[in-house]
C-alpha cells in the first residue's frame, strides 16, 4: 500500500508541476502593461510600462494653464505634482495594474493602466 | 482494489471535463480571389457549416472574375450588357455604382481599362504615358452604367467589382455559416478579415494591423466581436518601375494614377465587410484630409488611418479597442469622428 | 538457458502474432474515433494494453517485437511516413520506460508502469516533432504530460483487470503457455 501511495504522489507531482508550467507561462504572456493618459476625454498618449527602463517623468499642461507632473518608471506610473487645490491624483500614488486609475478631476486628466497579452495572441491580421 | 475504482473515478471524471472545455473546430484552406484564404469556425457543424461557405466564395469568384471569360462580368465587359444579371451580381454593381456618389468619387468600379493599362490584372506591368490615362479616363464614371434591361455599359467602358468582391464574399460566407448555427468563426479571406461573434470563450477576436513600412510588423491590433476588418494600403501589390519609382495597385480615379494622398494605409471596420472593403480603398484615395472629413461627418464608419509621416488617425468608435504596438506604441493618436 | 523446441516456438510466435494483431485492430479503432481535444497527442492509448500486457506477463523481448511489428503495420495502413516516426520514437521510449519501471518496481502496480510508459511516450513524440518540425511542439507538453498521467493509469487498470480476469480464468495459461515456458526459461 505505501508503494501504491508514492507511485500516486509521483503522477500527481507530475500533474501539478505541469500544471503549474501552464499556469505560469500564461500568466507570463498576459504580464505587459499599458498606460493610457487622457486629458479632457482625449487620449494624448500611451505608454508601455513593460518596456520603460529608465524612469522619467512629464508634464501635461491644459488649455487653462493648468499641470499635471506624470512620473514613469518600469510598471508602474504615478502624478507627483499638479496645479489642482485636492492633489488626489498625487495621493493616489503610483499604480501598476488595470484594477485603480489615476484621475485628477480638477485638470481633467486621466491615466488608466490596461493589461494585454502580448502580439502572439492575435488571431488574424488585417493588410 | 479501492484504491483502483477510486483511480478510475478520479481519471473519468478529469477525461470528461478536459474533452467538455475544448469547443468543436474545424479549418480550412483554401485559394481562391487570386489570393489565399483561411476559413475557422467553431461548434457543432463547423465542417460542414465551412465546406459551404468555401462554396460559396468559389461561386462568388466564378460570377466576378474578369480574369475568367465565362463570368457574368466578363459577359458584361465583352458585350457592353448583360441582360439577366444574377441577383448578386446585380446587387455588387448597384453597390458599387451607390458607392461612388457616397464617396464623391473615390471608389469607381469603371475603371477597369485603367488598372489594365498599368498591368495590374496581368504579368506584365508597365507604366502608361499620360495621354493614354487621359483617353481611358474619358470613358469611367459610374454614369456610364445603366440598367435598363439589366445591366448596360456605354461604350468602351468596362467594370471590374475587384475592390468588393472579397469584402462580399466573406459577408456571404458569413451568412451561410450563421444560417448553420455557427457562433464562432474567423474567417481571414487574405487579410479581409470577416468575423462572426466573439472567441468560443466569449472573449473579441484581436486582429493585428500590418504595419505599411515593415512587412513583419504590426502597428497595432483592435478586439472586435462580429464584424470585419479590411485594410488596404499600397504595400499589397506594386511593381518598380523602369524609373525606380514604386507604383502600387491602388488607382485614384481622379488622376489614373497610384494614390498618393498622404495615406499609406486604411482601415475599416464595420458590419458590412463588402462597405469596408469599398471604404478601406476610398479612404486610401481620399488621403488624410478628404478621409478624416469623411470620417467626422459619418460616424457610423469606423476607421484607422496611418499617414506617410506615421501618424494614426483613429476614429471615437474603435479607439477604446484599438491598442498600439510595436514602432507606434508611443505615437500621437489623431481621434477623429 | 534451455534450448526450446519447435513446437514451443511455433506456439510463442502464433500467440505474439495474434497479440500483435490485436493491438493493430484496437489502434485502428481507437484512431477512428474522433480526438478529445484540439492539441495534437492527446489519446488513451488504448494499443499500448497489449504491449504492457507482454512485458508483465510475458518479457520485454516479445513485447518490443509486437510493438514494433504493431507500429510499422499501422504506419503501413495509414500511410504517413511522418506519423510513424513519432509512434516509434514515443513506442520506444514509452516501452523502456514501462521496462525500466517493471523491473525496479517489480511489476507493481500496473498503473503507474502505464503511467510511466504514457509519459515518457508523449515525451518521445514531442521530442520528434520538434526536431523534425518546429521547437513550438515543446509548448505542448505539459498538456500531454497531465494527459499521459491519466490515460496512462486508465490503460494500465485496464491491462490489470485483464490479466487479473485471465488470470482467473485460466486464459492467461493457455495463451501464455509458451511465454510462461519461456519466462522458466529464463529463470
Amino acid at each position: 500500500m505505501k508503494r501504491n501511495f508514492i507511485c500516486i504522489l509521483i503522477l500527481f507531482a507530475v500533474i501539478a508541476l505541469s500544471g503549474a508550467f501552464i499556469v505560469y507561462t500564461q500568466s507570463k504572456k498576459a504580464d505587459s502593461l499599458t498606460a493610457y493618459i487622457y486629458s479632457n476625454d482625449v487620449l494624448i498618449r500611451t505608454i508601455d510600462l513593460t518596456s520603460t527602463d529608465e524612469p522619467y517623468s512629464f508634464t501635461v499642461t491644459t488649455d487653462n494653464g493648468e499641470y499635471n507632473t506624470v512620473f514613469v518608471r518600469q510598471g508602474e506610473i504615478a502624478v507627483v505634482e499638479a496645479s489642482c487645490p485636492d492633489e488626489i491624483c498625487v495621493k493616489t500614488g503610483f499604480i501598476h495594474s488595470s484594477a485603480l486609475p489615476i484621475v485628477c478631476l480638477p485638470n481633467k486628466l486621466s491615466i488608466e493602466i490596461r493589461s494585454e497579452k502580448s502580439e502572439e495572441d492575435i488571431d488574424a491580421v488585417a493588410q | 482494489m479501492k484504491i483502483k475504482f477510486a483511480l478510475i473515478a478520479a481519471m473519468i471524471v478529469t477525461l470528461i471535463l478536459c474533452s467538455c472545455s475544448q469547443p468543436e473546430e474545424y479549418s480550412m484552406d483554401i485559394f481562391a480571389m487570386d489570393t489565399y484564404m483561411s476559413l475557422m469556425a467553431y461548434g457543432r457543424n463547423s465542417e460542414k457549416a465551412l465546406e459551404e461557405a468555401a462554396e460559396e466564395i468559389e461561386k462568388t469568384e466564378e460570377l466576378l472574375s474578369v480574369t475568367r471569360p465565362d463570368s457574368e462580368i466578363s459577359q458584361l465587359n465583352e458585350n457592353g450588357f448583360l441582360e439577366n444579371p444574377s441577383d448578386d451580381m446585380l446587387y455588387l454593381v448597384k453597390t458599387g455604382v451607390e458607392l461612388n456618389g457616397e464617396v464623391d468619387g473615390a471608389f469607381d468600379i469603371t475603371l477597369y481599362p485603367v488598372i489594365q493599362a498599368w498591368g495590374f490584372t496581368t504579368e506584365s506591368k508597365n507604366i502608361p504615358t499620360e495621354e493614354t490615362l487621359v483617353g481611358l479616363l474619358s470613358d469611367t464614371g459610374v454614369a456610364r452604367v445603366h440598367f435598363e434591361n439589366g445591366i448596360t455599359l456605354d461604350d468602351n467602358t468596362k467594370v471590374d467589382l475587384g475592390g468588393i468582391a472579397k469584402g462580399y464574399a466573406g459577408k456571404k460566407a458569413a451568412d451561410i455559416l450563421k444560417q448553420y448555427g455557427i457562433t464562432s468563426a474567423l474567417l481571414n479571406m487574405g487579410g479581409n478579415i470577416q468575423t462572426i461573434g466573439a472567441k468560443p470563450d466569449g472573449s473579441s477576436w484581436k486582429i493585428g494591423i500590418k504595419d505599411p513600412q515593415n512587412e513583419s510588423s504590426l502597428v497595432g491590433s483592435v478586439e472586435i466581436i462580429d464584424k470585419a476588418v479590411v485594410t488596404s494600403g499600397g504595400y499589397e501589390r506594386f511593381f518598380i518601375g523602369d524609373d525606380g519609382k514604386r507604383y502600387h495597385h491602388i488607382i485614384d480615379p481622379k488622376t489614373g494614377k497610384p494614390a498618393e494622398n498622404g495615406i499609406i494605409s486604411a482601415t475599416v471596420i464595420g458590419d458590412d465587410g463588402t462597405l469596408c472593403d469599398a471604404l478601406s480603398t476610398s479612404l486610401y484615395i481620399m488621403g488624410t484630409e478628404k478621409a478624416s472629413e469623411y470620417l467626422n461627418a459619418h460616424s457610423e464608419t469606423n476607421a484607422i488611418l496611418v499617414t506617410e509621416d506615421r501618424t494614426l488617425y483613429i476614429t471615437r468608435g474603435i479607439e477604446p479597442v484599438f491598442k498600439p504596438l510595436n514602432e507606434y506604441i508611443n505615437t500621437t493618436i489623431n481621434v477623429i469622428g | 538457458m534451455k534450448k526450446k523446441t519447435r513446437g514451443e516456438n511455433i506456439k510463442r510466435i502464433t500467440a505474439l502474432s495474434l497479440l500483435t494483431a490485436l493491438s493493430l485492430i484496437i489502434f485502428v479503432i481507437e484512431s477512428m474515433i474522433p480526438p478529445i481535444s484540439p492539441i495534437p497527442g492527446i489519446k488513451l492509448g488504448l494499443a499500448n494494453v497489449i504491449t504492457l500486457f507482454l512485458i508483465i506477463t510475458a518479457d520485454p523481448k516479445s513485447s518490443l517485437a509486437v510493438l514494433l511489428a504493431r507500429i510499422t503495420l499501422a504506419a503501413i495502413f495509414a500511410g504517413q511516413a511522418v506519423s510513424f516516426f513519432y509512434s516509434l520514437c514515443g513506442g520506444l521510449l514509452a516501452w523502456a520506460a514501462m521496462c525500466i519501471s517493471s523491473r525496479i518496481l517489480n511489476k507493481k502496480p500496473v498503473w503507474f508502469i502505464s503511467a510511466a510508459g504514457a509519459i515518457f511516450h508523449n515525451i518521445g513524440q514531442i521530442t520528434a516533432a520538434a526536431v523534425l518540425m518546429t521547437k513550438a511542439a515543446l509548448v505542448y507538453l505539459p498538456y500531454l504530460l497531465i494527459s499521459g498521467c491519466i490515460t496512462g493509469v486508465l490503460t494500465g487498470l485496464l491491462t490489470d483487470f485483464t490479466i487479473e480476469k485471465m488470470k482467473k480464468s485460466g486464459l492467461l495459461d493457455k495463451l501464455s503457455y509458451t511465454v510462461t515456458t519461456k519466462r522458466k526459461d529464463n529463470m
